[in-house]
């Protein structure tokens, strides 16, 4: 715990609330998680906190994190702001070479294989990359990026903001495939307690 | 899978942090005032909440 909440202020300046001390130590473990916070508590820090830490820790975690969001706008602007967390914490622990930042969205289509070390892009990218249909690669290479999927940290960000028919109905059925397999981390500003107990259970 | 929520004393402050930033403004706050901010201060993200 001590370790965490030193890293944890490495990493952003301040030391960590209780909900991501607990989200950060439990995902280390390989634990899921479903995290309901409200905008502005630092659900960000919290996510790519467990993929920096591993490292420093040398522990057995995922070497690719797949950031996933429903908005392009939000791809974007998450990037920015990890690229500043990522430079502070290579400051203090630096690795043989910096980690790459990438980002796989319709509007820059910049790691249709997702190479990157953190990948943020949209739903849309991912689910078609898992379904082994990813947009800007060739069929010939298309189950590069579901084996991707399969070896990454995974990160769900404003859940809620899914279509509850589509995008949302796929997220679950892929998590039910890589549970066990990919850590991953759900993260939702508003959702309910009775959803969330619902996924919990379809999930499980 | 865990579910994770937040405490109600960190509620409590991420709600303080986040009235920190017009808690000093005076004059009325419209899209205006809003977008000044935004532009001087470079901000990624801005949450309007209504009371």
């Amino acid at each position: 715990m001590i370790t965490i909440d030193q890293y944890f202020k490495t990493l952003t300046t301040y030391a960590p609330r209780n909900f991501q001390r607990e989200a950060i130590a439990k995902l280390l473990q390989h634990q899921d998680i479903l995290l309901r916070a409200p905008t502005g508590s630092g659900k960000t820090e919290t996510a790519i906190a467990p993929f920096l830490f591993a490292k420093a820790l040398n522990i057995d975690f995922p070497n690719k994190l797949i950031y996933v969001v429903p908005l392009r706008t939000l791809a974007n602007s998450l990037r920015q702001r990890t690229e500043i967390l990522v430079a502070n914490w290579e400051k203090v622990y630096p690795s043989s070479r910096s980690l790459a930042i990438t980002l796989q969205t319709g509007e820059n289509p910049e790691d249709p294989r997702f190479e990157g070390d953190i990948v943020f892009c949209t739903i849309d990218q991912m689910l078609s990359s898992f379904l082994n249909i990813p947009y800007s690669v060739g069929r010939g290479s298309a189950n590069v990026n579901s084996g991707a999927v399969f070896a990454s940290y995974l990160v769900f960000d404003e859940l809620h903001l899914l279509d509850p028919d589509r995008s949302f109905a796929t997220v679950l059925k892929v998590l039910q495939q890589v549970k066990g397999i990919s850590p991953f981390l759900l993260m939702t500003a508003t959702l309910t307690n009775e959803l969330a107990t619902q996924i919990q259970a379809l999930i499980d | 899978m865990e579910i994770i929520q937040v405490e109600d004393a960190d509620l409590q402050a991420i709600e303080g942090d986040r009235c920190r930033t017009f808690q000093a403004v005076s004059h009325p706050l419209n899209a205006s005032v809003i977008l000044d901010d935004i532009r001087a201060y470079q901000r990624q993200r801005v949450i309007v909440e209504w009371h």
